[in-house]
């Protein structure tokens, strides 16, 4: 099947489920709702697989929409980098669909949108085409943060406007960029071998830096997560803010490489004040799922300066990471919607998910035999060898600062459990992904080669 | 068999225990059982100067690899780890889902310190042994074991923090993990890191915190076995690289500082830490002096690890019977506890350097290889500073007039008794018949016995017998708790508080946000 379908299918089921939801006024088809949405992020999934033989033999699949030369119509491109993407992001999107089954079918519905608006920013090679598919996943994401407390919209208007904000910069450089070279494919812009303005490069940076949660313009993240029902937290760990630096990859490696590599030094310092900020930051928080944001500003800290770095150690790092913190942050989110609401200190017998929760927490402190060793480890290597050991100095302080409020929290869990009723449908997704946080931390054998080819995809040596 | 098993056993015993019932103890047992006798079965192969490499692909590349030296260490480390897990089946009453499984990590992990060939798969041990010790550390869960568990905690990471950025700066030159490739500034990161783990001089301050606020069998560990991962992890590099002034000097101060520290304290168990800060600094002097001194540093090490956790279990034994753990309100216990009595001063005797017990032998190949006078003058001054210490500790617990409250106390449950006669036993052995270990340790011979050895253990003994007289008669003994620690308290109380204005600081209000965002814009415009 062609790799449009990855983002039609979701696209088509979302109003398919709207139009049962209708319905199911006169009649309960609740289990269809439930069978369609997981199926419209199951096939996508299959149909990836089924590209996978040829992205592992380092071919790419395009996919020109309605036919049209790449120069006028919209191209779609599966590559490397794209699958490695593609795979977390629908692993996750399923995880938590199952997770949150349970839930009304206005969050379907949203959701299957928004995971068509994220397969969309992953395969299109038009920088228009992928305002569009932002737009798409930002504004079903307004809506699943604050579809279930009804009092917060104070805090959700802030993420709305910073949102909002985001996508205009990213419009008006979308603008500069049309009108200084008068195509929008990524490719061809890129093969110009023109270096864009920097007010352009900024503006792409300012955007993506709003989507992606860099400090000094990280301010909707804490806001968003901890309104935000659990599971669409984790999505917003997870995905969203992962989606931001996927699409920084992107463009700063194509049309902005010069720029993008004259502004090294300073993307480097922005990003270890994100990860000092976010891990000083967490380590203050009382309530859980705000120290878990604050965590992930950390954590894209991390991701930022390593993909900053510009080697091809650095992206490898980087794109571990990126494959680390959203397993386990998943996990986490997810333990905290078991957990319920929600200060730290008030966890005594509440529901044992001590077991997951710890070893996610390992995951982000970033302990050897979980899968957020490896990605510290190989962030740290790449500072060495650009020899910027300072930064390396800085990761490790804020795993340990990391160290602290995990392992704080953790010992409030460490507590016999209370049998409390939980469905199966809720924890299995909690104990898949802190399984894999085990699995691909002993053997990253099973990733590091896909890894390798994204990472050779971007082709980071300077 | 596979040697890797060793390390196995423990985790796969640690992974069993949530399952099973009331036999928690016993899966524990048998599991560290099975990983000694997997340690012992693999003697054959590194008796005649063999070893053993073994390279796991797994995580990134482990390399694990067994000599005479370290077989001789795992094999009393998984010993003591039987004998500790006995102990415990009377000393921990509550939380044994919790306290076994992590005990078997920790063992585990431990092992794989040991068992590690390069830089890496030191690291990646090192950092699981403190992680699961920083439970058994706050296993009280009181809000001081607390404390001083992440004090503990960070500590210990930023000690494994200096490994990485050491063993990376190895990867990033050389392209592998070698200890002999440290170059001069990455070594120093890497002892830093290790001086840590072993609560040397100016970085101990998490060890008599965390050491007396553990559970006896626990601190028996952490003193005994844990901090030896770092002495050993040097040990290492000093069999590559040429000796290094300052570590001499961090040894001496180690040396003197714990043992001054120690005689003024009123804790028991507090003074057996800061006897261990002692105790490392002459295991840092032997190791960092020459090659018969490394022998004698790794042969202290085994030694200490055997008499201190000997001390801990009847100190714990003492506290288990009566709940006492301040010296003045001790006392007259030699008739209600004789055997605790009994092998709390072997162990005594050995840590003081009697002849005939196996703290002698060791520190006669460490004074024997000093040179120079003013250490050897400091070596002699901190014998007998043990001594007197030791000796206030045995007069104050088991001797003078028993208190009113304790006439009811009773000796100690019978597998506590097993563990410690059985240390004191071995403490003996290698006392009379040091060669059974030293003999895999060096290749020379050495004469344990001469005139000048005895001649400086008396020295010190008469020499520490007048410290104890003048520090009764000035009142040095009832000094209340003293605590290095406030210093680090109030560091972190200070950027807590920072934390949170900073946190306070970061508004709630919109248009702040949009200006941010402006800035940064144009900041970054002009940069």
């Amino acid at each position: 099947m062609d790799i449009i379908f990855i983002v039609v299918v979701p696209l088509f089921l979302s109003f398919v489920v709207s139009l049962m939801h209708a319905l199911s006024r006169y009649k309960k088809l609740v289990f269809f709702e439930n069978f369609l949405s997981i199926i419209g992020l199951l096939i996508p999934f299959l149909i990836l697989m089924s590209t996978f033989p040829v992205i592992s033999s380092g071919d790419t699949i395009t996919y020109n929409v309605g036919g049209w030369n790449p120069f006028l119509g919209i191209a779609l491109e599966m590559d490397s980098l794209t699958f490695f993407f593609s795979f977390i992001s629908l692993a996750l999107l399923i995880l938590i669909m199952v997770y949150s089954l349970s839930r009304s079918a206005k969050y379907k519905v949203l959701y299957l949108l928004m995971a068509a608006g994220v397969q969309g920013v992953l395969l299109t090679r038009d920088i228009f085409n992928l305002y569009v598919f932002f737009e798409i996943l930002s504004v079903s994401t307004y809506i699943l943060v604050i579809s279930e407390k009804k009092r917060s919209y104070k805090a959700s208007f802030k993420y709305l406007v910073l949102g909002s904000i985001a996508s205009v910069l990213f419009l008006f450089g979308v603008g500069i960029i049309y009108e200084t070279t008068g195509v929008l494919n990524i490719d061809i812009i890129s093969s110009m071998n023109t270096p864009q303005l920097k007010i352009t490069f900024l503006l792409f940076l300012t955007s993506l830096g709003i989507k992606s949660g860099i400090v000094p313009l990280h301010f909707w993240v804490p806001d968003a997560h901890s309104i935000a029902p659990p599971p669409v937290s984790a999505l917003l760990s997870g995905l969203v803010l992962k989606i931001g630096i996927y699409s920084m990859f992107r463009l700063f490696y194509t049309i902005f490489r010069t720029n993008f590599f004259e502004m090294n030094d300073v993307l480097m310092a922005v990003g270890a004040i994100t990860i000092i900020f976010g891990a000083v930051l967490a380590l203050v928080q009382k309530d859980l799922k705000r120290m878990l944001a604050y965590s992930s500003i950390n954590q894209i800290g991390i991701i930022f300066l390593a993909f900053s770095f510009g080697t091809e150690l650095g992206i490898i790092g980087a794109l571990y990471m990126i494959l680390a913190h959203a397993v386990a942050k998943t996990c986490l989110f997810l333990c905290s919607g078991i957990i319920g609401d929600l200060t730290i200190v008030s966890l005594k017998s509440k529901p044992s998910v001590w077991l997951p929760f710890f070893i996610g927490s390992l995951s982000l402190i970033g302990l050897p035999f979980t899968c957020g060793f490896i990605g510290k480890y190989f962030v740290c290597l790449a500072a060495m060898e650009t020899s910027n050991t300072v930064y390396a100095g800085i990761i490790l302080f804020s795993s340990i600062i990391s160290a602290v409020y995990y392992l704080r929290a953790s010992c409030y869990l460490f507590r016999i459990p209370k049998d409390y009723k939980i469905s199966y449908l809720m924890q299995i997704p909690v104990y898949i992904s802190s399984f894999a946080c085990i699995v691909l931390g002993v053997l990253p054998v099973l990733i590091m080669d896909m890894i390798e080819l994204a990472a050779k995809t971007l082709g980071g040596v300077i | 068999m596979n040697i890797l098993f060793a390390i196995l056993f423990p985790i796969i015993g640690a992974l069993i225990i949530p399952f099973t019932k009331r036999v928690k103890e016993h899966v524990s047992i048998f599991a560290s059982v099975l990983s000694f006798l997997t340690v012992l079965s693999v003697y054959p192969e590194v008796s005649n100067n063999q070893t053993i490499d073994l390279y796991i692909h797994m995580i990134l590349d482990l390399h694990i690899f067994v000599d005479k030296l370290n077989f001789i260490i795992i094999s009393l480390v998984s010993f003591f780890h039987i004998l500790i897990l006995v102990y415990s089946i009377k000393y921990i009453k509550k939380d044994h889902l919790r306290y076994y499984p992590l005990l078997l990590l920790t063992m585990g992990f431990t092992l794989g310190s040991f068992l590690s060939g390069d830089l890496l798969t030191f690291y990646i041990f090192f950092e699981m042994t403190t992680l699961f010790s920083f439970f058994l550390i706050m296993h009280k869960g009181t809000e001081k074991a607390r404390r001083a568990g992440f004090m503990y905690l960070i500590m210990c990471f930023i000690g494994g923090a200096l490994i990485l950025i050491s063993l990376g700066s190895v990867y990033v030159q050389e392209g592998n993990f070698e200890i002999y490739n440290l170059t001069n500034g990455s070594s120093i990161l890497f002892i830093l890191g290790c001086l840590i783990k072993a609560g040397a001089f100016p970085l101990h301050f998490w060890l008599p915190e965390a050491h007396p606020i553990a559970p006896s069998p626990v601190s028996a560990l952490l003193s005994g076995i844990m901090i030896k991962i770092g002495i050993y992890g040097i040990a290492r590099f000093f069999m590559v690289h040429e000796s290094i002034d300052w570590v001499v000097i961090v040894a001496i101060f180690s040396m003197l500082f714990g043992v001054i520290l120690a005689l003024i304290q009123s804790d028991i168990k507090r003074i057996l830490a800061y006897h261990s800060i002692s105790q490392i600094g002459y295991m840092l002097l032997g190791i960092s002096i020459s090659s018969v001194g490394i022998a004698g540093g790794v042969f202290h090490m085994i030694n200490h690890a055997v008499f201190k956790s000997l001390l801990f279990l009847c100190m714990g034994a003492v506290i288990y019977s009566t709940g006492e753990r301040r010296i003045q309100r001790l006392g007259g216990l030699y008739k209600k506890m004789p055997y605790t009595m009994i092998t709390c001063i072997i162990a005594s005797f050995a840590i003081s350097e009697i002849p005939l017990f196996n703290g002698f032998v060791s520190k006669t190949i460490i004074f024997d290889s000093l040179s120079d006078n003013f250490l050897k003058i400091a070596f002699i001054f901190t014998c007998a500073g043990t001594f007197a210490s030791f000796y206030k500790l045995n007069r104050y617990v088991f001797f003078g007039k028993l208190p009113d409250n304790l006439k009811s106390t009773k000796e100690a449950p019978k597998l506590m008794l097993f563990s410690m006669i059985t240390l004191s036993i071995i403490c003996v052995l290698i006392g009379v018949f040091p060669n059974i270990i030293f003999k895999n340790l060096y290749a020379g011979m050495f004469d344990f016995w001469s005139l000048s050895h005895l001649l400086e253990a008396s020295v010190s003994i008469i020499l520490g017998a007048l410290i104890f007289i003048f520090g009764k008669k000035a009142g040095l003994f009832d000094m209340k708790e003293y605590s290095m620690d406030k210093i680090y308290r109030r560091f972190t109380a200070s950027a807590i508080l920072f934390y949170e204005n900073i946190n306070k600081i970061v508004s709630k209000d919109l248009n702040i946000y949009i200006l941010c965002i402006l800035l940064f814009f144009i900041i970054l415009y002009f940069l």
